[in-house]
This record gives structure tokens, sequence and C-alpha cells, in this order.
């Protein structure tokens, strides 16, 4: 799951939750799709801070996965939080999710 | 999503997966920082507020934040700094969803059941008209 070649395989996508198995496979895909090395950047997540997220907050969290060969092609990952409507966020990501 | 993937309707099959989980926790919304990913493109001529406006009327596409805005968020704000990522030259865009079905008074569920959201591998028809082919 580390080039930009489509598998062979590909009768079917699931949206599925995450869950901390897929959590290397999550990491790859951050890295190929920004371009980067996720445990070099310090605001990209790597593995080790998917299983923490998943770990605090279990639901929210998603992944499309090739059913036939249960690789993940697309993920998202979100966090529960107070959030005021009428106030402006001006706080970069890294600082909203506490550095992983 | 993985780059061979994009434009099939999975990326919006992802947040409407969100959606149905703050409907069942009865949340009021969904906030997130959207990355502009193709204004690096027209960066050096155009200011980050009217190419968000822009985006925002429909007069011109960009590959993150239009089919965030068709999928129901709403943009509230600009965050300068937002991230490192160079194709939104560092900008985040505030957008947000609201619940329509949010109910104050109702206790939001404690567990929810999984479920799956099968999708098709490839659309009947095209979701989007894609312009520029960006990430």
């Amino acid at each position: 799951m580390s080039s930009d070649k489509e598998p062979a395989r590909q009768n079917g996508i699931a949206i599925i939750p995450s869950s901390a198995r897929y959590a290397d496979q999550m990491e790859t895909l951050t890295g190929l799709v920004y371009g980067i090395n996720p445990r070099e950047e310090v605001d990209s997540l790597n593995a080790d801070h998917f299983r923490q997220h998943l770990s605090v907050f279990p639901e929210g969290q998603f992944i499309a996965v090739d059913t036939d060969t249960d690789t993940v092609l697309g993920l998202t990952v979100s966090m529960r939080t107070h959030f005021n409507p009428d106030r402006p966020t001006l706080e970069p990501w890294w600082h909203v999710i506490g550095y992983g | 999503m993985h780059p061979a993937y994009r434009s099939r309707g999975v990326g919006g099959k992802l947040i409407e997966a969100r959606y149905d989980i703050v409907r069942a926790l009865n949340l009021r919304g969904m906030a997130a920082g959207s990355l502009i990913i193709d204004y690096h493109k027209v960066a050096d001529h155009i200011p980050v507020e009217k190419y968000v406006e822009d985006v925002v009327a429909g007069r011109r596409f960009d590959t993150n934040l239009s089919k965030q805005i068709r999928k129901g968020f709403q943009v509230h704000g600009l965050i300068p700094n937002y991230s490192t990522d160079e194709q939104s030259r560092g900008w985040g865009v505030e957008i947000v969803w609201e619940n329509p079905e949010y109910a104050p008074s109702h206790r939001p569920e404690r567990r929810i059941v999984p479920r799956r959201y099968p999708v098709p591998s490839r659309p009947s028809r095209p979701m989007f008209v894609l312009k520029p082919a960006g990430a």
C-alpha cells in the first residue's frame, strides 16, 4: 500500500470504523497522500498517534478499505470537543489536537 | 484518499459516516479545518480571501474545499498558519456542518453499534466535473 498504482483487484470498498490494527496502513497512506514521511513531520499523524487517538476517541474514526485486499484507501480522523460556532477558530491544527 | 481512488465518491461516504455519528450522538455539528489544496496555483496573484470567496460562490473549484461545501459544510472563516501544507500556503478554512437533528434536551447515546458503509468501487456517474486534477 505504498504505491500510486491501483491494486489489481478492487471489487468492493467499504467504509468501516478505524481500528488499531490498521494504524500502520493509515500512516503509510498519510505519507502517500501528502508526499511526506509522517515519522519526520511535526504536524502529521503517524501510526502511534492514530493508535493513541483511537483509544481516546473510539467513535467518529473511519477508514475506506478495499474489501478484497484489506487495504486502507482513505481515512478520516475526528475528535469530540466543545465548539462555539460564534467564535472563530484561529489555532493551528497541531495545537487543536494537543500535539498528537 | 489514495490518489488512485479519488473522485469516486468514497471521500463523500467518509463524510456521511461522520454525519451519522454526529446524529447518533446528538451532537451540535462538525467543525473542520479544510486545506485549500489548489490555492498554490494562483496564490501569487489572488488573495486567499478572494480565492475562498470564489470557491464558496462556485466560481472556482478547489479539489478539497469545493467537495466539502457540496457535502453541506459552510465556510466560517480563515485560519492562518493552520498547517505546513505548501499547497494551501499554510492556510486553513474553518468549515462547519450543523446537525439539523440536534435536540439540546436529548441525552446523547452512550454507545453506538459500528456499521459498515458499502460503497461502489466505481461510481455510476461522475460526482464532480474536475477541472485541474490536483492532489
